[in-house]
C-alpha cells in the first residue's frame, strides 16, 4: 500500500493528461462526424471553451442536496475507474492505485457513478431524467451479460483477473494480443463496448430529440462542467479498459493515445453508420448475438484450459 | 433420494425457484414490524439446514444433486430479481428481492468450495443487514403514507433525509457496488465461479446482479426522489424507534466494509476444516486468491478521499445556489400538470419488460394453482365415498370384508 504524496501527484498528472486527451478526442470525433455529414465541424479547442463557459456562468440553481452531489458521484466514478487501472504496462510510476483491486473491482465500480448520477438527476423530478435512467439501466444490465462472458473467458484463458498479469501475457508481439489468442471473447467484449460507450445505435439513454439529453437534462453551469469533465475522462478510461483487455495495453503514452483513439473510434464509426435502436430492441440484441458468441467463447476457453 | 427430499424441504424455506410462491405474499403482506424479522433472520434457517445437509452428504455422494441445485440457485436469482423489477408494491418488491438473494446463497453453497461458502456467508451477513434496514425503513414509510404502492409515493427525501441515507446505504450494499461490503460477496463469487468452473450458471447470477441494481434504483427513486404528492406534504421523519436500530445496522455494514477480514478470516479458517483453503488475508486488509486480489480498506480510503476532493472542487467553482420549487423543471417548454402525472414510477422498466419480461410470467404460480385445484377435485371425489352417513360406512366395512374374504380364498 503506497499512499505517499508522490504517488498521488503522479496519479493527478496522469488524470490531467487523460482529461485533456479526452477533450481533444471528443472534438476530433465530432469533426470526423461532421465531415461525414458534409459539414466542417467544431474547432478543435471547442470542449475547452465549453468548459470555461460553463464554469464562468453565474446562475446556480439547485433542486436539493442529492441533486448537488450527483455530479460528484459521477466524477468520482470516472476518476476511480482511472485510479484502479494501471495506465502503462510494467511501469511502477504509472500503475496508479491498482493494488487495491483488479478487473472485478472495475466492473462493479462502473455502477458507482451511474447510481449517484441517477439519484441526483431523479431528485430534480424531471420525467425526462427518470425515463432516460430507466432506459440506461435496462441497457446496462443487458450489456453486462456479454461483457461478463468475455471477462470470464479471458480469466479462464489467463487464469487471473489481475490487469498486470493479463497485460504481461499479451506482451511480445501483436500475435499475443487477446484479439488473436482469444478472438471470440474479444468479439463479444467489443460488441459489449458499443453499448458501454452508448453511442448510436445504443444512445437511447440520452436521445436528444425526445427526452432532452435524458439524465443530465436539469444540469447546468458548474454542475454540467463536472459532468463534461467526467465524460471526457470516462471515454478514455473505457477505451483503455478494452485496450488493456484485448489489444495488449500500452507501454508508452504515445501508444496509449493511439490505441485509445482507435478503440473509441470503433464505437463512433458504428454510431455513424447505424441509426438508433429502441430500448427493447437493444436489450434483445445484446442478449442474442453478443451473448451467444460470449457463451461459445467461454465454452471454448473452458475446453482448451 | 433421501438427500434430495431433505434438500427440497429446506429449499421450500429458502424459497427456491418452483417453491417460492409462498414468500412474496407472506413477507409482503406481513405487518411492517415483523417483515424485517421474517426476511432478514428466519429465511436463514433454510440456509442453515442446507449447509448441514451438504456437509453431512459430502461432495462425492451428492455431486449431481449439487449441480442441479447450482442451476436452481442461478435461475432463482434471475427470476426473483427480475420479478422484483416489475413489482409496484414496495414490500412485495423487497420480498422478491429476498428470493433472488437466497438464490445467490443457494448457488454459492452448492459449489461446495471454501470460496463458495465464504461468498455464501458474506451474502448471508449482508442480506441480514441490508434487508433488515430496507424492510424497517420501507415498512415505516408504508405505515406513514398509508400505501404499499410505489407510484403513490415520491419526493419524500426532503421530509425524511435520514431514512433516505439508510435506504441508499442499503441499496449500495444490495447492488454490490464498491466500496461497501456488498462487493465483498461479488468478489468472492467471481473467484469461486471461475475456480469451480460453473461459468454459465455464474454469468446468469451476475446478470441477476445487474438486474438487482434496477429495482434498487426503482425503490429509492419512487419513494424518495421524483415528485412529492400533495397528500404527503405534512409527513415527518420516521420515529427514532425505527431509525436507531437501522443506524446500528448501518454501522455494522461500514465496519464489515472497512474490515472484511475481521469477519471473513475466522469463517474461512473454520471452513478450512472441510475444504482446502484458497484465500489469504494480509494484515492490512488485502485479500488474495490464485486469481485475484482486492483490498476493501484501500478502496474505501481512496473513494472517500477522491469524493472529498471532488466535492471541494465543485464547491469551489459553484457560487451560492438558488433553491428551486418542485415544478421548476425543463419540461419541453410546458408546465407539468400534477405530481401524479409527472412522477415516473409505474411500469418504469417497460422496455425491459417487453424484451425479457416473459421470463417472469407467473407460470409456476399457475402450475401450483393447477396442482392444488387437482387435489381439491380429487378430494371432492373421495368426499362422495366418505359422506358422513353411518350406513354408507357400514357398507364400506361389509364390502371390505367380502373383498378380503374373496382375496384370501385365492
Amino acid at each position: 500500500m503506497d499512499y505517499s504524496l508522490e504517488k498521488f501527484l503522479w496519479a493527478l498528472l496522469g488524470l490531467i493528461i487523460v482529461l485533456n486527451w479526452g477533450f481533444l478526442m471528443a472534438s476530433l470525433m465530432r469533426r470526423i462526424g461532421a465531415r461525414l455529414a458534409g459539414r466542417i465541424g467544431v474547432p478543435i479547442y471547442q470542449p475547452w471553451i465549453d468548459l470555461v463557459k460553463m464554469i464562468s456562468l453565474k446562475t446556480y440553481l439547485s433542486h436539493g442536496v442529492m441533486y448537488y452531489i450527483g455530479p460528484v458521484f459521477r466524477l468520482v466514478g470516472g476518476v476511480g475507474m482511472f485510479l484502479f487501472m494501471p495506465v502503462l504496462v510494467g511501469s511502477e510510476i504509472w500503475s496508479n492505485y491498482s493494488f487495491s483491486g483488479d478487473l472485478i473491482l472495475l466492473l462493479y465500480f462502473q455502477s458507482f457513478g451511474m447510481l449517484g448520477m441517477a439519484l441526483g438527476a431523479s431528485e430534480s423530478g424531471s420525467p425526462h431524467a427518470s425515463i432516460g435512467i430507466s432506459r440506461g439501466l435496462s441497457q446496462f444490465a443487458a450489456v453486462e451479460v456479454p461483457m461478463t462472458l468475455a471477462v470470464i473467458a479471458i480469466a479462464i484463458q489467463h487464469q487471473t483477473f489481475s490487469f498486470s498479469e493479463i497485460l504481461d501475457a499479451q506482451q511480445g508481439g501483436i500475435m499475443n494480443w487477446t484479439i488473436f489468442t482469444n478472438p471470440l471473447a474479444s468479439i463479444a467484449g467489443m460488441l459489449a463496448m458499443l453499448g458501454a460507450m452508448s453511442h448510436s445505435p445504443f444512445n437511447l439513454v440520452k436521445a436528444p430529440n425526445e427526452i432532452p439529453i435524458g439524465p443530465p437534462t436539469e444540469y447546468h453551469s458548474s454542475f454540467l462542467s463536472v459532468l463534461r469533465t467526467n465524460s471526457a475522462i470516462i471515454h478514455v478510461v473505457e477505451a483503455a479498459l478494452f485496450m488493456n483487455l484485448f489489444f495488449g495495453g500500452a507501454d508508452t503514452w504515445y501508444m496509449y493515445i493511439i490505441k485509445t483513439f482507435f478503440v473509441y473510434f470503433i464505437s463512433v464509426f458504428v454510431g455513424m453508420v447505424f441509426p438508433r435502436f429502441k430500448i427493447e430492441d437493444s436489450v434483445r440484441w445484446f442478449l442474442k448475438w453478443p451473448t451467444a458468441i460470449g457463451i461459445i467463447a467461454v465454452l471454448v476457453a473452458a475446453y482448451w484450459k | 433420494m433421501a438427500y434430495t427430499l431433505l434438500a427440497i424441504g429446506f429449499m421450500t424455506k429458502t424459497a427456491s425457484l418452483g417453491l417460492h410462491i409462498w414468500l412474496p405474499g407472506a413477507h409482503g403482506e406481513a405487518e411492517s414490524d415483523v417483515s424485517p424479522m421474517v426476511s432478514a433472520v428466519l429465511l436463514k434457517a433454510g440456509v442453515f439446514g442446507l449447509m448441514l445437509l451438504f456437509l453431512y452428504m459430502g461432495q462425492q455422494t451428492g455431486d449431481t444433486l449439487l449441480f442441479v441445485l447450482g442451476w436452481v440457485g442461478a435461475f432463482t436469482a434471475l427470476v426473483g430479481n427480475l420479478a422484483a423489477v416489475f413489482q409496484e408494491d414496495a414490500k412485495r418488491m423487497l420480498a422478491y428481492s429476498s428470493i433472488g438473494q437466497l438464490g445467490y446463497i443457494l448457488f454459492a453453497i452448492a459449489m461446495m468450495t471454501q470460496l463458495g461458502w465464504l461468498a455464501g456467508f458474506t451474502y448471508v451477513i449482508n442480506h441480514f443487514m441490508f434487508k433488515a434496514i430496507l424492510f424497517m425503513v420501507v415498512g415505516g414509510i408504508v405505515v406513514k403514507t398509508g400505501t404499499h404502492n410505489l407510484y403513490q409515493m415520491g419526493g419524500l427525501l426532503k421530509k425524511m433525509p435520514f431514512s433516505f441515507v439508510a435506504v441508499l446505504i442499503g441499496i449500495i450494499t444490495l447492488a454490490g457496488i464498491p466500496p461497501l461490503s456488498g462487493f465483498a460477496g461479488k468478489w468472492l463469487f467471481y473467484n469461486a465461479v471461475v475456480m469451480k468452473g460453473w461459468y454459465i450458471q455464474g454469468v446468469i447470477v451476475f446478470f441477476a446482479g445487474s438486474i438487482a441494481f434496477m429495482y434498487a434504483y426503482k425503490l429509492i427513486h419512487s419513494i424518495f426522489l421524483g415528485q412529492l404528492k400533495d397528500n404527503h406534504r405534512n409527513l415527518k421523519e420516521l420515529s427514532p424507534a425505527i431509525l436507531i436500530p437501522v443506524y446500528i445496522l448501518i454501522a455494522g455494514i461500514f465496519y464489515f466494509s472497512a474490515y472484511p477480514q475481521d469477519v471473513l478470516e475466522p469463517i474461512g479458517n473454520m471452513l478450512a476444516v472441510y475444504f482446502p483453503s484458497t484465500v489469504n488475508w494480509a494484515g492490512d486488509g488485502l485479500a488474495t486468491t490464485v486469481l485475484s486480489h482486492w483490498n476493501g480498506q484501500a478502496v474505501l480510503i481512496i473513494i472517500i478521499t477522491v469524493f472529498v476532493l471532488v466535492l471541494g472542487y465543485l464547491k469551489l467553482i459553484t457560487g451560492k445556489t438558488t433553491k428551486l420549487e418542485q415544478f421548476n423543471i425543463a419540461y419541453s417548454a410546458e408546465r407539468p400538470f400534477r405530481p401524479e402525472t409527472t412522477h415516473v414510477s409505474y411500469n418504469m422498466f417497460a422496455g425491459l419488460n417487453k424484451a425479457i419480461g416473459f421470463i417472469v410470467a407467473p407460470g409456476i404460480t399457475r402450475l401450483w394453482k393447477n396442482i392444488s385445484d387437482m387435489v381439491l377435485d380429487l378430494a371432492g371425489v373421495i368426499r362422495r365415498l366418505y359422506s358422513g352417513n353411518g350406513q354408507v360406512y357400514t357398507v364400506h366395512i361389509i364390502i371390505y370384508i367380502v373383498v378380503f374374504y374373496l382375496v384370501s380364498l385365492g
